[in-house]
């Protein structure tokens, strides 16, 4: 089913490294409009460094909002790169030869984003920066075991960490592509350092090949284990809507959920915005389509889950939770509002095969499930804080200000541009491993038998 | 002449600057010498903290305080456990007096006025010129009247024989004064010093608006004595209030009764006649009374069912107060704030004095107890002057007769008294008005020349409480800081004009710590005065048992006395009852310009920083308003704006407003916030006694359109108790303790 | 050495053996050594404020200027939450003073990453100003809500911070405060008594808000010394104390005092015939 692409081999270098050494206008523009708005958040952030966090809408008892919100979104797009790349490369999937690399540079650029957010978030980033790592610097004090601010960075790097050495073994042989290609001296320089002196001898493939697989198979339990432990941040908590047990399970198929829309989206953008269309096909984003069918469903499921436990338990903080998530306004919009966009619209359009090939309605709706997953976080962080026990007189309201729309504009603004500056410097179609797959799918006659021109260890 | 003034002054802050610091315990006498700053004073310790007592005589309360200081600064004030008023307790105005003391935007040198009276155009003069600015003027009078606060005590002496001395008066000024109920208890009870309320032995207290717990006369004293009537012997007393807006008070009693404006009087009668009708005291006990005021009949004409109707009470709901009052004694009847502020206040107040007389708890324990009489002459309790006099006067000098002089300290007739009087027209008459306090104020800003004072805890002098706790108290107050600002105390600067201008009528003492002194030796006689000056300073002040004489057996009243209240308006064109409240913390308006006090919640509403109106929900549904919006208030005699809360407590067609905003003087916290109910307020007065009406305004309410939000600390309108009655069960869901 | 300079050495050491040997609730027993707590008697609580400004001006509280309590930022370590019951003229309005509850099992501490925030060996829930990275997940945690976060430095126009008490950190923007029941003047006790070489007498220590209080409806005292009042008073008023959302299993240390009052049946009957 899935058309594998037929190039020779230097065409393939040429179109997949055209974009790495060209510099189209487009990107100037777009680079551009994207370094405004970080510098209008670095403005802000340099204001909350110098006068407090006053530029944020949050008030007392409501402690935590966008910026909370939007740190567990980019944690959650962060995971699908990873998991689509790996699940694939484990299951030898054929097809996820072009899909790989745009995943995972999408996972560490969100990850290096969402990290910044409870930093800034934090009252003294000065300090949260180095005395939430599990060491006792020379406070005479570790961190405390117990909190999951002391689980989450460690989990974070710890995903941070593997998620380069994932990316940066499948880039070896593209380093040292780019390396005997790169135009300078300078950038032949620097390509050949990263690619560490690949030349694709046989042993060279094979350890990397292994060590692909093996980091594979590692980074699937701890990309579980880093949402789970971000769900932790709200479910060890005693506040009411937020201490349920599914909440591990739940976040994590949630982020699988919008990871993967966020990667079809940023897929079908490449194929245009790069002149991928050879590589990006129908095929792929059909198959992908299909995957975020179950996904999704699984997701509403947990979802369901989540609000039928906490009726079921009676108990009637949570009940006035979720009865404020789900009937009060604002609160009831964004409610309606996030399970259409991420699942009533995308999945019964997804059943349709013309649409699952259309990359148009698949970039729509795509889009549509990450908005729709940004309000499913902002509904279980915020209202839950708004009523949190009896003590009715000291319920509150929170309203983001204008701060916190703009840290949150920029937050999407680096991931972009972070994508577009990976893709300046290296190729963002994995070259040897797309070359791999048409030599696999290359035939030749041997006698009167029509045989794969290579073998597979 | 003028030199030897300043002279006098500078010796005079010198002594203050010594004495503020050396006067601690145990402290050594003769302090009055010019100190050197390189020669640190004994005590003083770095970081090593010094407690000193004094009074409080900012608050009208007459709270003895200890304030902590360290380094020379005053940290923090506790309530002086020694002194029997507060008895080591304090309210939230007193806990402020620190950030007066260090007030930015305190008086600190003497101002004058340059443009027009209270346009708030004045310069800078140093304290020499403004010294003899002072004498100057004050040498060409020939009359001065000297209009002050509640003041008391030697500071009070001062006044007023500084005033007869020059020819003039001492008026003093209280805003919602406690003149109704000084009269209310000479003709109910025979007393000339307001009776001591034995309420921690009380089993009952009807209370008729007098709003005891928060600014009615001595809270801090009636706390101490409310904790221990809750829990502090067996039967827990009951509260009972009666009013037609829901005071602090009214919020912790046990039964909260609404009654129409003015008519408490007639509430009290009909309770006295359901206690006679039905037995609920021994008729030895009111036979005689009732019947020198009017007798059974007189008082049948009240029985619940003939005035139900009229007071908007129920009928059961009177026969339950009875019942309720008369079967828990000992407990008395009082009463205060709209009760009193309506034109027939003293007979409310009177017919509410009934009752004490029927139920025999008088002079009991548990009951109300006559206070001694003064010991001594030189250190007078306040008298204030009524509101009646004071328009008088005011009227008297906008005829063409004012004075040549007028000093202004501490008192602030143009923001409190109504608009209708053209008190400050009335002021303006006066050629020269010296006005003398820490702050500006509206008063302040009409005056020729202003002087900064010296605030409370950076002066010598005393103050007698009153309503005194059953024994003779003088509270006597001594610098605890070294004052920051070159300011003179109020009698200082009296001593000093007398001395110089009217040498020959003029007092043995100096300085107001000489004064101060002397009337304590007068006071406290006995032993070395030396020593027992030295422990009266340690404590606070001095007390000592005084036998009282006896409460008079009857009224002097009669039942047909009993008035209808007047309004003013006939209900037509303004048909809503206006009643003006002080807030816990910022009284009368007097305490606007301390941001602790602005931003102390008010207990009922929540609500800081502001002016609002509280109204009932359908009141506000029929005028078509909600939380927050911004209303126009009109009444026959000015209009201001107040933003609307609601609260389900408030009594349809009542609007309770806050007094205390609506400054253009005094500061970065107080001036240009909220509105000033006073000034809107009808010139009338309480019949028989001249107090201001101030409950007997009737208003209407237009909706402007504007919404602002209201400051309150309650997030939601009206967080609320939905779940169950009771407190316990919003917090732990458990029933148990239901019973 | 006395048993409360051996306390104090233990106090002193705790800053070296922290990481190690900061006590979490479990390991430290509140039925044993001090437990600092404090009754709250709602019988006798008027609402009339003077504990809010009493701990304003104790413990350097930045000042609540209307734009603060307009955005919810104002501080109050200890609030008068006021409910209403009712509706006129049958209305009520009820007065519930609420404070750091210094709960034996705090959900505040567990969440702390840097223990700014933890359970000392006296029963108070201590807050490190320094230590505070300002996450406010312990905010989050409290379901009392009296943690207050620092938007900004406090600031004191001149000559106003004149009044500022020495023995209290002024807190600066970024970090969580809260009632500590005033650990400055307990402080203080435990070094006087040192010195003077006994144990802390019973009502030594009063913290501002129960000071002021007029109608002592507030008491301190440890509550594990049978012999101080509190602890004799909840046990003597054990019919009527609870503590507050007991179902959180917060076990606080602060203990209320409450019974229905006998009228308010009145009340309820007539709205049963209205
Ligand atoms: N035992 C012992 N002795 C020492 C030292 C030591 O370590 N141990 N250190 C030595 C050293 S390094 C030094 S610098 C000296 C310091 O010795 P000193 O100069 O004596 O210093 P202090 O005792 O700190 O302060 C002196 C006084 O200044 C007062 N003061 C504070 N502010 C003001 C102000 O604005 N005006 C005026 N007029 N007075 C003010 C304080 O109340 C205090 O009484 O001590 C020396 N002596
Ligand atoms: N609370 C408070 N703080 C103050 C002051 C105050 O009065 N009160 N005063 C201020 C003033 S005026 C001063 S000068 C400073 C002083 O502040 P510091 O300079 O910190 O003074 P010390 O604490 O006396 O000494 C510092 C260290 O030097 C060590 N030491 C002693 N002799 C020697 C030596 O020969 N060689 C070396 N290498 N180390 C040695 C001591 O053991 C001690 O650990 O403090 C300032 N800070
Ligand atoms: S009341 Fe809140 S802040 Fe205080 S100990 Fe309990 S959980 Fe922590
Ligand atoms: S805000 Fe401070 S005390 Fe609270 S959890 Fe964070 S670091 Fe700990
Ligand atoms: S003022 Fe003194 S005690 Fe405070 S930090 Fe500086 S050196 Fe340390
Ligand atoms: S115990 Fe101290 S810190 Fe706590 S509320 Fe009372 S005064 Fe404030
Ligand atoms: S000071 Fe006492 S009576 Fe007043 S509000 Fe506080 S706890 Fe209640």
């Amino acid at each position: 089913m899935q058309e594998p692409v037929i190039a020779d081999t230097k065409t393939s270098n040429r179109e997949l490294l055209d974009f790495v050494f060209a510099w189209p206008a487009w990107f100037f523009a777009v680079g551009g409009a994207l370094n405004g708005l970080l510098v209008a958040a670095f403005v802000v952030v340099i204001l909350m460094l110098m006068f407090g966090l006053q530029f944020l809408g949050y008030s007392h008892p409501v402690y935590w909002g966008f910026l909370i919100v939007n740190f567990v979104f980019w944690i959650g797009v962060s995971h699908a790169g990873i998991m689509v790349s790996a699940i694939l490369r484990l299951t030898q999937a054929e097809w996820r030869r072009p899909v790989t690399r745009a995943a995972e540079v999408l996972t560490i650029f969100s990850l290096l984003t969402a990290v910044q957010f409870p930093l800034i978030h934090s009252g003294r980033p000065w300090r949260t920066m180095y005395w939430t790592f599990p060491y006792d610097w020379n406070r005479g004090a570790w961190p405390n075991p117990r909190s999951p601010l002391v689980w989450d960075p460690s989990a974070i790097f710890t995903y941070l960490t593997s998620t380069i050495l994932f990316v940066y073994v499948a880039l070896l042989p593209d380093l040292a592509l780019a390396r005997d290609r790169a135009p300078n001296p300078v950038s032949r320089a620097i390509y050949g350092v990263l690619a560490m002196g690949f030349r694709g001898t046989t042993r060279q493939w094979r350890i990397q090949t292994v060590a692909g697989l093996l980091l594979s198979a590692i980074i699937l339990p701890i990309f579980v284990s880093v949402h789970s432990i971000v769900s932790w941040d709200f479910a060890v908590t005693s506040v009411p809507g937020w201490h349920n047990t599914i909440f591990a399970p739940y976040f994590v198929i949630g982020a699988v959920h919008s990871g993967v829309s966020a990667v079809v989206t940023v897929m079908i953008v490449m194929r245009y915005a790069f002149g991928l269309k050879r590589f990006i096909t129908r095929d792929h984003i059909d198959s992908l389509a299909r995957l975020l069918i179950v996904v999704a469903t699984v997701w509403l499921f947990f979802f369901l889950l989540d609000f039928f436990f906490g009726l079921y338990g009676t108990e009637p903080a949570e009940v006035d939770t979720w009865q404020r998530r789900l009937v009060e306004p604002p609160w009831v919009v964004i409610a309606i509002t996030f399970i259409i966009c991420a699942y009533i619209i995308p999945v019964p359009m997804w059943m349709f095969r013309a649409i699952r090939r259309n990359f148009f309605w698949m970039f729509v709706t795509t889009i549509l499930v990450n908005v729709g997953m940004w309000l499913e976080r902002y509904m279980v962080v915020v209202p839950a804080l708004e009523r949190k026990s009896g003590l009715t007189f000291t319920y509150g309201d929170y309203a983001p200000s204008l701060s916190e729309f703009i840290l949150v504009a920029a937050s999407f603004a680096l991931v972009i541009l972070g994508f577009l500056t990976f893709s300046k410097l290296l190729p963002i179609m994995p070259a040897a491993d797309i070359k791999e797959g048409q030599i696999l799918a290359d035939r030749i006659r041997v006698g009167r038998a029509n045989v794969p021109a290579a073998m597979r260890e | 002449m003028s030199g030897i003034a300043r002279r006098r002054f500078l010796i005079g802050s010198a002594a203050l600057a010594g004495g503020a610091t050396v006067v601690g315990c145990a402290a050594p006498e003769r302090e009055s010498q010019v100190q050197s700053f390189v020669l640190q004073p004994e005590l003083s310790l770095p970081g090593q903290e010094l407690w000193f007592a004094t009074t409080c005589a900012h608050s009208a309360c007459g709270n003895s305080v200890v304030v902590r200081t360290i380094d020379g600064r005053a940290k923090k004030v506790e309530g002086n456990p020694a002194f029997p008023v507060n008895q080591g307790k304090l309210n939230v105005r007193s806990q402020a007096g620190v950030q007066s003391l260090y007030h930015p935007d305190r008086l600190t040198v003497p101002k004058r006025r340059r443009g027009l009276r209270g346009a708030n155009e004045f310069e800078d003069l140093e304290w020499p010129a403004g010294l003899d600015l002072l004498t100057e003027k004050m040498s060409e009078a020939r009359s001065v009247v000297v209009i002050t606060g509640p003041i008391s005590g030697t500071r009070a002496r001062i006044a007023r024989d500084f005033a007869t001395a020059f020819g003039g008066e001492h008026v003093v000024y209280e805003t919602l004064e406690s003149t109704v109920w000084r009269k209310t208890v000479q003709d109910g009870l025979g007393a000339r010093r307001l009776p001591y309320l034995d309420i921690a032995n009380a089993h009952s207290i009807l209370s008729f608006g007098a709003d005891f717990l928060s600014t009615w006369l001595s809270p801090t004293q009636y706390g101490v004595g409310y904790g221990e009537f809750r829990q502090g012997h067996g039967e827990r007393g009951r509260l009972i209030q009666v009013e037609p807006r829901m005071s602090l008070t009214g919020a912790n009693a046990d039964s909260w009764v609404y009654v129409h404006p003015g008519q408490e009087g007639v509430l009290a009668l009909s309770i006295a006649q359901v206690i006679a009708a039905e037995g609920l005291a021994p008729p030895d006990n009111w036979f005689n009374v009732v019947s020198e005021i009017g007798g059974l009949d007189a008082l049948n004409a009240y029985a619940p069912d003939r005035v139900s109707e009229r007071i908007g009470v129920p009928v059961e709901r009177i026969q339950e107060i009875a019942r309720e009052f008369a079967g828990h004694q000992p407990g008395f009847a009082i009463a205060g704030g709209p009760a009193l502020a309506s034109t027939n206040g003293l007979d409310n107040g009177l017919a509410a004095m009934l009752l004490n007389h029927m139920v025999g708890s008088l002079g009991q324990p548990g009951g109300l107890l006559p206070n001694p009489e003064l010991r001594s002459t030189v250190t007078p309790p306040t008298e204030p002057t009524s509101f009646a006099d004071l328009a008088g006067r005011g009227n008297t000098w906008l005829e063409g007769e004012p004075p040549d002089a007028a000093i202004v300290f501490e008192a602030d007739p143009v923001y409190g008294m109504p608009e209708a009087t053209r008190f400050a027209d009335a002021l303006g008459k006066i050629p020269f008005v010296v006005g003398i306090g820490t702050i500006m104020s509206e008063t302040l800003g009409h005056a020729d020349l202003v002087l900064p004072s010296t605030h409370p805890f950076e002066e010598w002098g005393d103050y007698v409480p009153d309503p005194a706790p059953r024994q003779h108290v003088v509270g006597l107050q001594q610098p605890v800081v070294t004052p920051s600002i070159s300011g003179r105390s109020f009698g200082d600067i009296l001593l000093t004009l007398w001395h110089d201008l009217r040498p020959n009528l003029a007092p043995p003492w100096d300085t107001m710590r000489d004064a101060v002194r002397a009337s304590a030796a007068d006071v406290f006689r006995g032993g070395d005065f030396q020593e027992r000056w030295v422990e009266l300073l340690k404590n606070g002040g001095g007390w000592n048992d005084a036998g009282a004489p006896e409460f008079r057996s009857s009224l002097n009243w009669h039942i047909n006395l009993l008035a209808e209240p007047a309004f003013s308006d006939n209900g037509i064109e303004y048909p809503l009852h206006l009643i003006p409240f002080e807030g816990v913390a910022l009284g009368a308006g007097d305490e606007t310009a301390n941001p602790w006090l602005q931003a102390t919640p008010d207990p009922i509403s929540t609500a800081t920083w502001t002016t609002w109106v509280e109204m009932n929900p359908a009141t506000a549904v029929a005028l078509n308003v909600s939380r927050g919006d911004v209303v126009r208030i009109e009444t026959a005699h000015g209009e201001f704006e107040a933003g609307v809360y609601i609260s389900p407590a408030a009594a349809p067609g009542v609007l309770g407003v806050p007094i205390g905003q609506g400054h253009m003087f005094g500061g970065r916290w107080r001036e240009d916030r909220g509105s000033n109910v006073l000034a809107s307020l009808a010139p009338l007065t309480v019949a028989g006694a001249g107090g201001l009406a101030w409950a007997a305004t009737r208003a209407r309410v237009r909706p402007t359109g504007d919404y602002r939000q209201l400051p309150t600390i309650e997030v939601l309108p009206n967080a609320r108790n939905d779940v169950e009655e009771v407190i316990v069960q919003v917090t732990n869901g458990n029933g148990d303790h239901h019973k | 050495m006395s048993s409360s300079a051996n306390e104090a050495a233990a106090r002193a050491s705790a800053v070296s053996e922290m990481g190690r040997t900061i006590p979490t609730d479990a390991e430290v027993p509140h039925s044993e050594g001090v437990r600092w707590g404090m009754v709250v008697d709602l019988d006798r609580c008027t609402g009339c404020q003077a504990c809010v400004v009493a701990c304003q001006a104790e413990n350097n509280i930045a000042l609540n200027e209307e734009q603060r309590v307009l955005e919810r930022r104002a501080k109050t370590w200890i609030r008068i939450e006021r409910y209403w019951e009712g509706e006129f003229p049958n209305a009520k309005a009820r007065f519930i003073p609420v404070l750091c509850q210094h709960c034996g099992n705090a959900p505040c501490e567990t969440v702390c990453p840097v223990w700014a925030t933890y359970h000392n060996r006296e029963g108070l829930n201590v807050q490190v100003y320094n230590r505070c990275i300002g996450t406010r997940f312990c905010a989050n945690g409290c379901p009392y809500s009296v943690r207050y976060f620092n938007f900004w430095n406090p600031e004191w126009p001149e000559p106003m911070n004149n009044q500022l008490n020495p023995d209290v950190t002024v807190r600066t923007k970024g970090i969580i405060e809260k009632c500590t029941f005033c650990v400055q003047r307990i402080n203080r006790a435990h070094v006087t008594a040192g010195t003077e070489g006994r144990e802390i007498r019973p009502g030594e220590v009063q913290p501002a808000c129960a000071q002021s209080c007029p109608t002592s409806a507030l008491v301190f005292a440890d509550l594990n010394n049978s012999e101080s009042y509190p602890a004799q008073l909840a046990e003597a008023e054990a019919d009527r104390s609870y503590t507050l959302l007991e179902h959180f299993g917060t076990d606080p240390g602060v203990i209320y005092l409450k019974k229905v009052d006998p009228h308010a049946e009145i009340h309820e009957d007539e709205h049963a015939h209205a």
